[in-house]
């Protein structure tokens, strides 16, 4: 007999596990995004000199410019755009105002038994549009986050 | 995300199933920074070679002589005359079975109902026959993409744009 859950339970399983790996992805991301500074919090540079555009500028005069790194670089983060999760799964009794459903089996074989009452289940994400209030919320964040002197 | 595969008695037990939709997403994401690190190697390298010079003869500013021809000298930075790689992914997209290998029913915690963990493995991807049973063959499909830079960083990099500004060579 397989082991059941309710079908919330098993749906709700199914969104953590992509929100999971978005996370772990984003996490990633951080770390990387990290990197392009040192450990005192200050962009790792790249200098560079090049011919001068000073109006006063002889000849092979040379400027130096300092650029952040992450300036020059494509920051373009992956997320996870859709995800859609397709299965068939064993519907079982009410409970409640859930449904119990049959887990799969583990070990390999299917069961050869006869089923039950048969439900295909399509769960289908999509990347939302920010809602307009956490849309404000982010832009009062970014104002706070503006440079102060140290 | 779990760093060891579950092996029982030599047998490969699954993965959790954030590990499996994770896996692709994290390699496109590593393959992303690669990228990114090969775009700012070609830009340090390219950047401390000397300009390219070009010596050519135009009229002479400044009103002079008809047919009067003066010798300038041009120094030109290699980064600006050659196409910078700055490959990146766009979007990635994959699709898989997971056969569930394991489905655990946590404990309930007072009233919170108990939670349910996934573990699976990438099923063949050979045609799928109609009449097998399907339970516990879960069909996957992600598609990723970049969708523009987030706003602190936009202004992070805002300001380190600004920043950039030429200075006196030290020693000129």
């Amino acid at each position: 007999m397989a082991e059941r859950a309710t079908l919330r339970s098993l749906i709700r399983a199914i969104a953590e596990s992509v929100a999971g790996a978005q996370h772990e992805v984003e996490r990633r991301q951080a770390a990387h995004l990290r990197s392009f500074f040192d450990d005192d919090l200050r962009p790792v540079r790249m200098p560079m000199r090049v011919p001068s555009t000073r109006a006063d500028a002889a000849p092979g005069d040379e400027d130096l410019i300092e650029p952040a790194l992450l300036s020059l670089l494509p920051p373009s983060p992956l997320r996870i755009a859709e995800a859609q999760v397709a299965f068939a799964v064993e519907l079982g009794a009410v409970e409640g105002d859930d449904v119990l459903v049959a887990l799969p089996e583990t070990g390999g074989a299917p069961s050869a038994g006869a089923r039950g009452l048969m439900a295909n289940v399509v769960i289908r994400f999509r990347e939302a549009e920010i809602p307009g209030g956490v849309d404000g919320l982010l832009a009062q964040l970014s104002k706070s986050r503006d440079a102060s002197a140290d | 995300m779990s760093d060891e595969p579950k092996i029982r008695n030599g047998q490969f037990l699954g993965l959790p199933m954030a590990d499996l939709i994770g896996g692709p997403l994290l390699a496109a994401t590593e393959a992303q920074m690669a990228l990114a690190k090969s775009t700012a190697a070609f830009i340090e390298e390219v950047g401390a070679m000397p300009p390219a010079q070009f010596n050519f003869d135009r009229p002479k500013a400044g009103g002079g002589q008809e047919g009067e021809t003066e010798r300038v000298r041009l120094d030109v930075p290699l980064l600006s005359i050659v196409p910078i790689p700055s490959l990146g992914i766009d979007e990635i997209n994959f699709k898989f079975d997971m056969q569930v290998t394991s489905a655990t029913v946590d404990p309930a915690d007072g009233e919170a109902p108990g939670k349910l963990r996934l573990e699976g493995v990438v099923a063949g991807s050979g045609p799928r026959d109609p009449s097998a049973d399907q339970a516990g063959n879960y069909n996957i499909d992600i598609r990723a993409s970049t969708k523009g830079v987030p706003e602190g960083l936009a202004r992070v990099l805002d300001m380190l744009n600004s920043a950039i500004a030429p200075s006196v060579k030290p020693g000129a």
